[in-house]
């Protein structure tokens, strides 16, 4: 009896098992709003080109849907609240709800493109060139926005990117695919420096990267405990050395860029010929890298430089604020908290941002560099795209997505942002740009009320130092030359960076064993390749 | 008399019905979530694109593994990775026999319970946390080791700009990280240990040495054997975690702590293609097949008993 | 008894180096404890203290900002832990023992059927679409259950301990008595390989806790995340925090030490439950005792 009993248990929970395990039980629901969705899908671009034809009636949103969203990063503890009121309005507004997941940053690599390659689920999804949009593009995980969908579906976001460069930006084979941001954020890479500490021990005046030797110097030599520039493993690894190389050449870009990979070619963004150089062996370029990885070299044996940034993860501007570090790279967006604690903990800061030597300028973000598509097996992308371009361009929309919710994350007084009484920046559950909202209209935003007086400075002056990176729409395709692409990344990671810190033995013979190692991995195949491209590319724009 | 010699595969099953039946809910899970993403293999052969799906992209033959064999380097990270490996097997085999025949020898519970249970907090503390300790206890300027070094008056040690103190470091982490872990197995095993061996061997007069060389270490070969089949098995898969933490992308000491698995994520950085990554994860697979199908064959000659298959 | 001399060697050699790698082991515990008090100040200026410099609460401060979120994540993962464990356990023993018992025909090719799937899998992508596209698994606590579930060498080791440990005859005997195949299993093969099970629902119990790949990769509800995921967002959110926001906090975020609170936190309660699974590693089991 007792046998029998467990038996019938065991057969009864393998069948139980298989049978959720291969969706049989939750069957109707799941399937059947797929199916219609399908049909409709299909149907509608027909239904487009005849309404267009036709008196453009009311796009009918008479079925209640709900949308489903993903954003990079993690939701901040009062994303629900937010999200609430969200959906209260997209309701009224246009028969919707929306569902947003997010994907960790440590994630994005692996999960980001599985999500688009399982389609479940996502109607619409964060995308910009550095979470690798032309790729995924090109593998067909988004859906193509014609010109027509943008004017009857996204009319605010259509007013504001008619005329602009965005819709080239963003093409891909011809097509476009994502809803760039009408507003890309204004940001220049810069470097804070305790601008007290040198005064304190009479060091000239710091104006580019290039003069912080002598300050290096004092801090080495008076502060006990301090590391002149105590760089991180990542970001910060070749930052000083990118400076100093910018400063002499201009800037320059590659086409392939990963942090700390590439594929070891430049070309001048400000110059608009699109040519391709080598940074290594008898390339025109080579002499500056070489020198600049001298003068890293001097200072990482003068121990300027930690000797162990390899392994460290803590980031310079971090270690700076904590009065470890005597320099913080960073960028104007991100060094504003930092400059904002330093000031705080009574540091004179100095801030200076890493320009061009000849042009002074810096690469003005794309209008692709924040964005939205819509992905390729969306079932309600008509809603999705209503409900976005409300998101992206009302106010009321876009300040509750960006700032939460009025009164609790956020007041406005005398036309700037602050915090409601009692709310501090560490226990406000919503903090700006903390949700990965980094899409919407920006020209909506206000001013922060905490913002310090030196930044306002430099925040001042950056619209005066940007310029237009002239390929800054081209996107490399890389199928043809994958293989060679991805061992000439592996190569400069492996080679290339302890050249930028300063950490080899012989500045001249780690470029010539640099040059041979990306020669082998075929960098001239990249070139080859890529030169057409762009040249093609110029030539489409003339 | 044939046919009771080789039953056939039905009736095999009907005689057996109720143990294969035991089997079943084992084998339904790996058909689902084994067998059939295995489908997906065909990726590392395929130009993969979402529209078609993985069963229907289109072939391009051996594209996929054209990078990791171009690279120049599949040979130095392939015998890096089974180095480490041996090395990683080899020690982590031995000090967790040795532990736990010592442990299960203590007679004071108490200590026997404490140490077994300290042995085993490395196995909760994550690979980015050791990361994090190493950075710290070497630290150039302020690690405690290099603080130690200077006071005595020698030159302080950079770890991350030679290569050879890895090759220390490494098995020695991996050890203290997986001793508790293994050694729990081992001393499960000897709990199986009949008690009844003992007492005879004592009543022949045998001493606490020969008691072990006699009596455990060869009740324990079994279990050993599978383990070490086991590790065998997964000789070509580096540890990936312990590997990108410690050493990350410390060009420095590439060449000598590379393996498969940390050069194709180097390499992959920048294209995010599920084909190549497929491709060096087939090449993985197809090595330690090969080489567990030669060691298993050997060993099912010698004694079919410790056989894993 | 008097102990021989040989065992007075023994003992000493044993105490000593058990203690030796018990303090190599312990150390870096307490130093990790420690700094998980310490300001972000102190690590970032004088690195890991053994005796706090600057104490400091903010890395808790932070995890348990919002406590039912955490509570919430510490009842999720206790009961895939123990649901999955116990389940897990179950089967994978059944199948040790099928595997076990030599009149089996096919009991080497089961036993390879299990151990394919550790050479050779479709990667992650296909592993990807078919649990959340095909099984639909995804957002739920079937997902967190079934991926840690079974593994191919837990059973395979499992299967050599009742191998090692329990002769054949007693099978046979127990057969010729009329025993059916699964009530030798239950009431032989079970008692016999507590030691083996304990070890092994050890490891499967770690593995559910510790999981948070699975949620990482298959649940978006956060009313789902078990601990390791809830704490491993906070981290993230913390990383982000400092790097993208532009909003001016005025305070650091505890980067450094929230690394080491996490793992106390996490470790804390089945570092307790611990003592509960040493008991069967006693040694001193004896066939008689059940062939009685």
């Amino acid at each position: 009896m007792k046998r029998f009993r467990l038996l019938t248990l065991i057969v009864t929970l393998a069948l139980v098992m298989s049978l959720i395990l291969t969706g049989c039980g939750q069957p109707a629901s799941k399937d059947e709003p797929a199916k219609t969705a399908a049909v409709e899908k299909t149907a509608a671009p027909e239904k487009t080109a005849d309404e267009a034809a036709a008196e453009e009636p009311a796009i009918d949103t008479s079925k209640e849907v709900k949308l489903y969203g993903y954003l990079l990063g993690a939701a901040p503890a009062g994303f629900n609240d937010v999200m609430a009121e969200l959906n209260a309005k997209l309701k009224a507004d246009v028969n919707a709800t929306m569902e947003i997941s997010y994907i960790g940053w440590s994630d994005m690599q692996a999960k980001y493109p599985l999500i688009l390659a399982a389609g479940e689920d996502v109607d619409w999804i964060f995308t910009a060139p550095w979470s690798f949009y032309a790729q995924q593009a090109g593998k067909g995980a988004f859906m193509e926005l014609t010109e027509e969908i943008f004017e009857k579906y996204l009319p605010r976001q259509y007013e504001q990117l008619k005329g602009t460069s965005a819709f080239t930006e963003a093409q891909v084979d011809g097509k476009v695919y994502m809803v760039p941001t009408n507003s890309p954020d204004k940001k220049v890479p810069a470097f804070v420096y305790r601008e007290d500490l040198r005064v304190k021990y009479g060091v000239p005046e710091i104006n580019k990267f290039s003069d912080i030797e002598p300050y290096l110097k004092a801090i080495k030599e008076n502060e006990k405990g301090m590391v002149p520039m105590n760089l991180e493993s990542n970001y910060d690894l070749g930052t000083p050395f990118g400076a100093l190389v910018v400063e002499s050449i201009d800037q320059t870009k590659d086409p392939l860029f990963t942090t700390g990979g590439g594929s070891g070619l430049v070309y001048k963004p400000f110059d608009g010929d699109g040519k391709l150089y080598y940074t290594t062996g008898d390339s025109e370029l080579a002499p500056y890298y070489v020198t600049a990885a001298k003068t890293m070299k001097t200072w990482y044996d003068a121990n300027y430089i930690n000797k162990d940034a390899f392994a460290n993860k803590v980031r310079s501007k971090d270690s700076f604020v904590q009065g470890k570090s005597g320099v913080g790279f960073g960028n104007s967006t991100d060094l504003q908290s930092i400059i904002a604690q330093a000031e705080g903990l009574g540091y004179d800061v100095g801030v200076v941002p890493t320009v061009g030597g000849a042009s002074g300028k810096y690469m003005a973000d794309p209008y692709i560099n924040n964005g939205w598509a819509i992905s390729a097996s969306s079932k309600n992308w008509e809603r999705t795209l209503m409900a976005m371009d409300l998101i992206c361009q009302e106010e009321s929309y876009e300040h509750l997505v960006y700032y939460g919710v009025e009164g609790v994350n956020y007041v406005i007084k005398d036309g700037k942002i602050d915090l409601p009484d009692g709310i501090t920046a560490e226990n406000n559950t919503y903090p700006p740009d903390a949700a990965g909202f980094w899409f919407t209209n920006k020209n909506l935003h206000l001013p922060l009320a905490t913002w310090s007086d030196s930044y306002i400075k430099l925040y001042d002056r950056i619209p005066s130092l940007l310029g237009e990176d002239k390929l800054a729409a081209f996107n490399a395709n890389t199928d043809s030359i994958k293989t060679e692409a991805a061992n000439c990344n592996q190569v400069l990671i492996q080679y290339n960076n302890p050249i930028c810190l300063g950490a080899v033995k012989d500045v001249e013979a780690a470029y010539k064993q640099l040059d041979e190692k990306l020669k082998a991995a075929g960098v001239e195949t990249i070139r080859v390749e890529l030169q057409k491209q762009i040249d093609e590319y110029l030539a489409s724009k003339k | 008399m044939k046919s009771l010699k080789k039953p056939g595969f039905f009736h095999e099953l009907a005689k057996n019905k109720v143990l294969y039946l035991m089997f079943l809910p084992v084998a339904v899970y790996y058909i689902l979530f084994a067998y059939v993403p295995m489908l997906g293999i065909v990726v590392a052969f395929k130009d993969f694109n979402y529209r078609d799906g993985i069963l229907f992209s289109p072939w391009n033959g051996v594209d996929n593994f054209r990078y990791f064999f171009v690279s120049g380097k599949a040979l130095q990270v392939t015998t890096n990775t089974i180095m480490y490996n041996v090395v990683f097997l080899a020690i982590y085999t031995i000090f967790s026999i040795m532990v736990a025949i010592m442990i299960s020898e203590l007679a004071s519970k108490i200590f026997k319970k404490v140490s077994q249970s300290f042995m085993f907090l490395p196995y909760f503390i994550s690979w980015v946390v050791v990361s994090a300790f190493m950075y710290n206890f070497f630290n150039y300027d302020y690690g405690l080791v290099n603080n130690f070094l200077r006071a005595l008056g020698n030159e302080p040690i950079n770890i991350y700009s030679e290569p050879s103190y890895w090759y220390i470091l490494l098995p020695v982490l991996y050890l203290w990280k997986w001793v508790g872990f293994g050694s729990v197995l081992y001393l499960s095993a000897i709990s199986g240990i009949d008690q009844e061996c003992y007492e005879a061997a004592t009543i022949d007069g045998a001493n606490m040495f020969q008691k072990i060389f006699k009596i455990t270490l060869p009740l324990l070969k079994p279990t050993v054997v599978i383990l070490l089949l086991l590790g065998v098995g997964r000789i070509l898969r580096g540890e990936f975690d312990m590997f990108y933490n410690l050493i990350g992308n410390n060009g420095l000491l590439i060449d000598n702590t590379d393996i498969i698995d940390t050069l194709v994520f180097r390499s992959l950085l920048g294209t995010q293609d599920f084909g190549m990554a497929s491709a060096a994860g087939f090449y993985q697979s197809v090595l330690c097949f090969l080489i567990i199908m030669i060691v298993n064959t050997i060993v099912r000659k010698v004694d079919s008993e410790s056989a894993l298959f | 008894m008097k102990k021989s001399t040989d065992q007075v060697v023994f003992l000493a050699i044993s105490y000593i180096v058990t203690s030796l790698i018990a303090i190599f082991t312990l150390f870096p515990f307490v130093v990790l404890i420690v700094n998980s008090f310490a300001s972000e100040h102190s690590i970032i200026f004088y690195g890991y203290s053994l005796f706090p410099k600057e104490f400091s609460v903010d890395a808790y401060d932070l995890i348990f900002r919002s406590p039912d979120t955490i509570l919430r994540s510490y009842g999720v993962t206790m009961l895939i832990t123990t649901l999955g464990t116990a389940t897990s356990l179950f089967f994978s023993s059944m199948a040790a023992y099928v595997m076990y018992r030599k009149d089996l025909k096919y009991r080497n090719g089961l036993a390879f059927f299990i151990y394919f799937t550790t050479l050779f899998n479709g990667g992650l992508a296909s592993y990807y679409i078919t649990l959340s596209s095909t099984y639909h698994l995804k957002n739920t606590l079937w997902v967190l259950l079934f991926v840690p579930m079974f593994s191919a060498m837990n059973i395979l080791i499992l299967r050599n301990f009742i191998r090692g440990s329990i002769p054949d005859s007693l099978c046979e005997s127990a057969k010729i008595d009329g025993a059916g195949d699964f009530s030798i299993f239950i009431r032989i093969i079970i008692p016999l390989s507590k030691p083996a099970l304990a070890s092994i629902g050890l490891f499967t119990a770690l593995g559910y806790w510790n999981d948070w790949w699975t949620p990482m990769m298959f649940v978006e509800r956060q009313r789902l995340f078990p601990l390791q995921y809830v704490l491993y967002t906070i981290i993230s959110s913390v990383n982000v925090s400092s790097s993208v926001v532009q909003n001016a906090s005025s305070v650091t975020m505890p980067q450094e030490s929230l690394k080491l609170a996490m793992t106390v936190v996490s470790t804390g309660p089945i570092l307790l439950a611990y003592p509960f699974v040493q008991k069967y590693f006693v040694k001193g089991i004896t066939l008689g005792s059940v062939k009685g």
